[in-house]
């Protein structure tokens, strides 16, 4: 018996390094590509000063389009939202975005709409996308911060790497064994964080809004990035992206916000209800285009000649 | 708590310390921990249904004690004996049939509109483990009145033979006859089938984690959504469905099995490499191969004695019969009766060329290779077995037919949506494992014995890294559903 338990002890062992080398190996690869927005913020975006990002869910990162944008007002700004996320990740981002030394002057949140109320935050389904930083303070403590199974994975992860890598193989492995090839390879991302919703034959129908969300921002998280925003001299803009038949009524002026949800009204611009699609992104691109240009001028304005 | 969960994890080693090294003193003591492990394992698994369980326990076990003592043919054996077998398939027919059959009844008279009568169906759960435990429990009774066993006095080991941890949430279902000899002797620590037991948890494991949830996330998309996806993705869902299936509860039955050797205990091997069959017979042999033991002992074979004089038809009558058996047993659902009578029809020409219990054995080359006739018939036998399985994984018969509406359409023709990953190089490189494998009790129980020890190790470790790294999200074994 003594032997077997020598045994497997030595096959425990040499497991655990395996599985501990091959972890780093694949956290390391990740770190250095272009794979998901938290390391192609760090390893593929050079500009450190910028007018505006867009900080979203899946509704910002195929409504908010930075190339049209920046081609209409000869701005620089960027696309750093990724899909399946709430406004605590929109936080982590922004502190990431922060930490890695760049700034902006405006930060526009656009996260699916409900989340702006949501005050019980739940981990997002693809925080683990900044598990190859989680030895940097901020991403541990943000996991830390939450109870679910997943964030405790995320959070023990930071000292025993395999146990994140092993339950995100799929979203975390793979990845990893490609970008050990093609660092330069983005998550369905262009070079400037956009994406887009393909077009498909939709009815020609204008849309009717019977639906009505009250909109109060009562999420803690969005007071955090406020905070944020304000101690590193930055203006928060909330955008609420075009909705298929719901129109948002905002409670809180507390919150500087665009409410777009009803700006496109005909069904061949949607993807789905709450998304945009290509056709769609062209308009909604726009239209944000004019109001940012709007409050940029006023702020100049303001600037130059006080309240 | 399941096989592949972080607390059996921690549970079995714990089990495992204690077993070898402070209740080992006695064969009893041993069984006094394994039966105190079993409830705590039962109790996290199903609090609820524990007193069901006691309860099958004391009253069988008495009930075969008492009946023994009865005279030969007397009426009071006879009575104790089939109160018995209406205590165990009255547990079954409340927990599993009540509302199937009371819901199947009235949509009968409902069916030409004379009558309406309207069913809510109880809420009534069914406790884990149920069809395996009654059914080792009818077997016992039946074996104890037909005297091919004596009654046991030993209620602390029958107890352990009931509820053992590693068999009591999806078998095998086991005979008395095999276990009890086991647990009554003092085991000693087996250097040999200790290692031989975690090989094959080490395999049990890489078809669960790797092949089983990795293919049921695919095929759960494709029969969610079965309206919307042409005749060749259903039909590629549906072989996918039969390799995920054998994948998931054979990967049970190896760690069941693997986990059982670590405590020097052998337990039925529920699966022989049954998609190597040459014919419908000899894969009902190599599949599920308990429930088929158990069907062939307690239902086939007395059935085939009272139709013996029918001939070809009587055969045919009993094989269906216990087919449809071996249906419904699955679950409560018309799909499950639908795939029974299926899998007995595939006897017929069988039974017609006379070769319906025949055991297929494959001849291979020097190359280990079969021949090209016999490679066909296994291919004919793994296609008959998947269109089974359609009834198998359907809600409904009307889901199921829909489902054959349209591989039987020319979009059968057009490409599969599937896209092909590093899953399908996974499959085929487990199948010629399983091949190369496929004379032994699994496949990798002695495959690589002969290569030096580095290289052996080497290839453990790969298996190893294989589940940590490509596993899938954790699903719950199909047959716990049972």
């Amino acid at each position: 018996m003594k032997l077997f338990f020598k045994k497997i002890g030595g096959v425990l062992i040499v497991f655990l390094v395996l599985t501990f080398l091959l972890s780093i190996g694949s956290l390391w690869s990740l770190r250095k590509s272009s794979f998901y927005k938290p390391s192609f913020l760090v390893n593929a975006v050079e500009t450190s000063k910028f007018d505006y990002i867009i900080l979203g869910a899946s509704t910002g990162l195929t409504t908010l389009d930075t190339k049209q944008i920046d081609s209409i007002l000869e701005l620089t700004g960027i696309n750093l939202s990724m899909d399946d996320t709430g406004i605590p990740s929109q936080y982590l981002m922004l502190k990431h975005f922060l930490a890695e030394g760049k700034t902006t002057r405006y930060c526009i949140i656009a996260p699916g709409v409900s989340s702006y109320n949501a005050q019980n935050e739940k981990l997002s389904d693809n925080d683990y996308r900044f598990l190859m930083f989680t030895n940097r303070d901020y991403v541990h403590d943000y996991y830390k911060g939450f109870e679910d199974t997943e964030a405790k994975i995320l959070s023990y992860s930071k000292h025993a790497p395999f146990i994140g890598v092993s339950f995100y193989n799929a979203e975390l492995f793979y990845p990893s064994l490609l970008t050990l090839l093609q660092p330069d390879k983005r998550n369905r991302f262009d070079n400037k964080g956009n994406y887009t919703y393909p077009v498909f034959q939709r009815n020609n129908d204008s849309i009717r809004f019977e639906k009505e969300l009250k909109l109060a921002f009562r999420s803690p998280y969005l007071a955090k990035i406020k905070t944020l925003c304000d101690q590193n001299n930055i203006q928060l803009i909330c955008y609420i992206s075009p909705m298929e038949g719901t129109k948002v009524n905002i409670t809180n002026s507390n919150y500087k916000s665009i409410d777009h949800s009803q700006i496109i009204k005909n069904k061949k611009y949607f993807y789905d209800k709450d998304h945009v699609n290509s056709l769609g992104r062209i308009q909604a691109s726009k239209a944000f285009a004019q109001i940012l240009k709007e409050v940029m001028t006023l702020e100049t304005y303001v600037n130059k000649n006080g309240d | 708590m399941e096989f592949t969960s972080f607390s059996f994890a921690i549970f079995l080693p714990i089990v495992f310390l204690l077993y070898w090294f402070v209740f080992n003193k006695t064969y009893k003591t041993q069984n006094v921990l394994l039966l105190s492990a079993s409830i705590v394992f039962y109790l996290i698994a199903d609090w609820k249904f524990i007193s069901l369980l006691a309860a099958s326990g004391f009253v069988n076990f008495w009930l075969a004690k008492i009946m023994i003592q009865k005279e030969d043919e007397s009426f009071g054996r006879r009575l104790l004996f089939y109160l018995g077998i209406v205590f165990n398939v009255g547990i079954l027919l409340y927990f599993k049939y009540l509302n199937f059959f009371i819901q199947s009844f009235v949509t009968l008279f409902n069916y030409n509109d004379a009558v309406n009568i309207s069913f809510t169906p109880f809420h009534i759960l069914l406790p884990l483990g149920i069809s395996f435990f009654t059914f080792q429990m009818i077997g016992y009774l039946i074996d104890v009145y037909n005297e091919e066993i004596n009654p046991t006095n030993d209620f602390l080991s029958f107890s352990t033979y009931l509820a053992y941890f590693p068999k009591i949430l999806s078998g095998p279902i086991e005979r008395v006859q095999d276990f009890l000899p086991q647990i009554q002797k003092k085991r000693e620590f087996n250097y040999a089938l200790t290692v031989d037991g975690l090989r094959q948890i080490l395999w049990g494991l890489l078809k669960k984690s790797v092949l089983a949830n990795n293919i049921m996330v695919i095929t759960d998309s494709i029969f969610n959504d079965f309206h919307s996806m042409s005749g060749s993705t259903l039909f590629m869902g549906a072989i996918l469905y039969s390799i995920g299936l054998y994948a998931d509860f054979s990967g049970y039955s190896d760690i069941a099995c693997g986990v059982s050797k670590l405590f020097n205990i052998k337990i039925t091997n529920n699966f022989a490499f049954p998609f190597f069959s040459t014919n419908i017979s000899s894969f009902w042999k190599r599949w599920h191969i308990s429930l088929t033991s158990w069907m062939m002992n307690y239902v086939y074979t007395p059935l085939s004695f009272i139709t013996r004089d029918y001939k070809k038809v009587g055969l045919i009558l009993s094989i269906n019969l216990t087919f449809l058996l071996v249906g419904l047993w699955h679950g409560a659902n018309w799909t499950y009766v639908v795939f029974g009578l299926y899998q007995g029809l595939l006897f017929i020409p069988l039974i017609f060329r006379g070769s319906a219990l025949n055991n297929n054995e494959l001849d291979v080359n020097k190359f280990g290779l079969p021949s090209l006739g016999d490679f066909l018939k296994i291919m004919r036998t793994f296609l008959l077995v998947t269109l089974g399985m359609i009834f198998f994984r359907a809600e409904s018969i009307a889901q199921a037919s829909q489902i054959f509406l349209e591989i039987s359409s020319s979009s059968f023709f057009s490409i599969p949506t599937i896209r092909p990953s590093y899953l399908f190089i996974i499959i085929l490189v487990f199948l010629l494992v399983e091949w190369a494998g496929r004379t032994q009790e699994y496949a990798i129980e002695k495959l690589w014995l002969k290569y030096p020890k580095v290289l052996r190790w080497g290839i453990y470790y790969v298996i190893a890294m294989i589940i940590f790294l490509f596993g899938g999200k954790e699903q719950e074994f199909i047959y716990l559903q049972f």
